[in-house]
């Protein structure tokens, strides 16, 4: 690759919305260089049979490679943190980030990606549309949004269904798959939701399929779902990752991938950007240029780039993520019965609840069946003896499931992320994260919770215990740009420009000025295609 | 650098094994039990290693010395040895039949019952503590 020359895109990151940017540039013609670090999994891959959990758990000698990890990163001896679900085959989508992303916090505990694909390798693959109210308050526009979100429905392939839930999952999407069978567990709260559904409308919840970013029919090539179980290891291809995606692009003579190229910051001439990054092997900064530079880095990671290229004094940004809770919850009619196929492990239920009912503060839960995260997980939050916890766990485990709770989340300033200098530092520099709710925040949060609790009490699920994995947990992140019409330092202009500069911009969820519930990934593909549409426009 | 004392290590891995499902431990979980122990690096105290000593010499105490660290000092070394065993017992077939689910005819018993050991070992673990 010819270094010197200059290049016609530069897309930072392979992320979800780094792939979307890319192949939208693509598909209207232009030139495209990715930059990224691309960490890859280099162990595990070959040694995770396809079969199903249940068989390998069965007869498999060599599993507790995979279970365990080679280093035993498998087994977490503290507590529940940002990206317990993590195993040790998904661990390489951390990789290198202490080392190259370093972050300080007393009270946000975030989780990054440097690898190829980014988070999108382990994300749950729920996709939600955001009302017309949310995309106001994100300062998106609606209109447009919604073409966007067909054109990325169309290349990552949905499955969900019509129902309750709909107005906040899929909504209008066309085109999607049909949903995902779910096991016997889920089948009895969704019967009991039917049941009792106009008393829990009435006061604004809603249960249905989840639309998920996972084929029931093969589509391009891709396989559907074999109900193996073992999503947190693997994938057959019925999941949608980023890599994916960007796989094929390689495969284009206007795309190139520059791998080991962690960018640093930007600068700005007269026609083009300098773009300096570090050679994460020869550990040297370089530097390369190009016409327009779209940024597609994760919030926190573009953050620390914008920062360093900035001239200003000012050096905080705001910062936005949704509160996250776990709620551990046994259903007592289905004890002793086993929980039968079809088996996965992605969200089989969502509920919403939009007290409101305007599509507006809506908090979302993800409901989910524990079974292939391995019981001595669970043993772990049991405050008993493990012989007693362990028979305990396997008697409830049939009955157990697993609900995650969103909540939606403003811009405030306690919440706020800043570069301090650091020499240890590869980068010279850290980024520090401040993330605090006032009390009003936290009533609601409160609140929402123990109405989501009598709700699914209502439903037949009783709380064992709420886990509050901490602030960052969500890994949804977004804010730390906000869009304004005003040319402002460190906003972004309606197109997705950074201000103050005429080409560089940023396509990740930098610029929400809202950040809903439902899960952020659909709407920052959407996002991203949009702006590379605009910066081809430019 | 710390020597490995792999005959005591296998010590623990036959006591543990025995404690949490009541059958003898294989070769192979004994070999990744002591190389766990190695690459997660749990050392205990002075006062924790007697204690642990103390569990592998009288095996019927372990279950109330557990039950009364998993209230009292769940981060403890020795909660996390035991920890580490039950890990790699989940991960070995011959053991699965102990952590799959299975079907039961009356379930809510076996809870009670289980529920009233594990109160019983926690309080009898409780009292004992101090003394060992
Ligand atoms: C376990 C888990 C479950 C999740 N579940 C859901 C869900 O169900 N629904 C949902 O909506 N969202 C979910 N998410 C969140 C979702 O994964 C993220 O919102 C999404 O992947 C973010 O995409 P991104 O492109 O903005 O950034 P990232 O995925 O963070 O990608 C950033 C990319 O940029 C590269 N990069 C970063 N910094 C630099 C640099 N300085 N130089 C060069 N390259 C750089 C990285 O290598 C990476 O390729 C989940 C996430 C996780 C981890």
């Amino acid at each position: 690759m010819d270094l010197a020359q200059e290049h016609d895109y530069i897309v930072v990151g392979s992320g979800c919305t780094g792939a979307m940017a890319a192949q939208t540039l693509l598909e209207k013609g232009v030139k495209v260089l990715m930059l990224d670090v691309g960490e890859n999994d280099s162990k595990y891959n070959n040694l995770i049979p396809q079969k199903s959990f249940n068989s390998i758990r069965e007869n498999d000698t060599e599993q507790y490679k995979y279970w365990l990890g080679e280093d035993y990163e498998g087994i977490s001896l503290g507590k529940t943190v940002t990206g317990a679900q993590l195993t040790p085959a998904r661990k390489y989508v951390i990789k290198n980030t202490e080392k190259l992303l370093p972050l300080i916090s007393e009270t946000f505990f975030p989780m990054e990606s440097l690898s190829y694909g980014g988070l999108g390798n382990a994300w749950g693959l729920n996709c939600a549309v955001f009302s017309k109210n949310e995309l106001k308050a994100a300062g998106l526009p609606a209109d447009k949004m919604n073409e966007a979100y067909g054109v990325i429905c169309n290349r990552i392939g949905i499955s969900g269904e019509k129902d309750d839930a709909t107005p906040y999952t899929s909504g209008e999407l066309k085109g999607i798959q049909k949903a995902v069978e779910i096991d016997s567990n889920s089948k009895n709260i969704y019967e009991k939701y039917k049941q009792t559904k106009s008393s829990l409308n009435a006061k604004g919840f809603y249960m249905g399929k989840p639309a998920l970013a996972l084929l029931t029919e093969k589509k391009d090539g891709r396989n559907a779902i074999d109900y193996n179980e073992m999503d947190f290891y693997a994938d057959n291809g019925a999941a949608y990752r980023p890599s994916i995606t960007v796989t094929q692009l390689k495969k284009q003579p206007n795309f190139q991938y520059l791998s080991n190229a962690l960018v640093l910051s930007y600068s700005n001439s007269s026609h083009s950007v300098i773009v300096s990054y570090l050679d994460t092997i020869a550990n040297e900064k370089k530097t390369i240029r190009c016409k327009k530079l779209i940024l597609c880095s994760g919030t926190l990671g573009t953050a620390r780039i914008v920062l360093r290229s900035s001239t200003n004094e000012t050096k905080r940004l705001p910062l936005l993520c949704n509160p996250y809770k776990y709620f551990a919850q046994i259903q007592p009619s289905r004890l002793g019965k086993t929980n039968n196929a079809p088996r996965m492990a992605f969200a089989q239920l969502a509920l919403f609840y939009d007290a409101q009912k305007n599509n507006m503060d809506v908090g979302a839960a993800s409901i989910y069946s524990y079974n292939s995260l391995m019981l001595f997980r669970t043993i772990k939050e049991v405050p008993l003896n493990f012989r007693e916890g362990r028979k305990i766990m396997q008697t409830l485990l049939p009955a157990v499931s697993v609900m995650g709770v969103h909540h939606p989340d403003n811009g405030s300033g306690s919440k706020y992320l800043e570069l301090v200098k650091d020499n240890n530092s590869i980068t010279g520099d850290k980024l520090k994260a401040e993330y605090a709710l006032n009390e009003n925040a936290l009533k609601q949060i409160y609140k929402r919770e123990k109405e989501y609790a009598a709700t699914m009490r209502k439903l037949g699920c009783y709380m064992l215990k709420k886990i509050d994995p901490g602030y960052g947990s969500s890994i949804h992140y977004a804010g730390c740009l906000p869009f304004n019409k005003e040319e402002k330092e460190h906003h972004l202009s309606p197109n997705g420009r950074v201000c103050n500069t005429k080409n560089v911009f940023v396509a990740d969820g930098s610029g929400f000025t809202y950040l809903p519930a439902k899960g952020i990934t659909l709407s920052i593909m959407a996002n991203a295609h949009l702006t590379a549409l605009n910066a081809l426009n430019n | 650098m710390q020597t490995v004392d792999e005959a005591q290590l296998t010590r623990e891995a036959i006591a543990f094994t025995r404690y949490l499902i009541s059958e003898d431990v294989d070769a192979q979980s004994i070999e990744l039990y002591s190389k766990a122990q190695q690459k997660l690096n749990i050392t205990l105290s002075e006062n924790e290693d007697q204690r642990l000593n103390f569990m592998l010499n009288h095996a019927f105490i372990i279950g109330m010395i557990d039950g009364a660290l998993a209230l009292q000092s769940p981060q403890s070394g020795i909660r996390k040895k035991i920890y580490i065993m039950l890990a790699i017992l989940e991960s070995d077939p011959n053991y699965a039949k102990h952590f799959l689910p299975q079907e039961q005819r009356s379930p809510f018993l076996q809870l009670i019952g289980l529920g009233i050991k594990a109160a019983f070992n926690t309080l009898t673990g409780l009292i004992l503590l101090p003394w060992i």
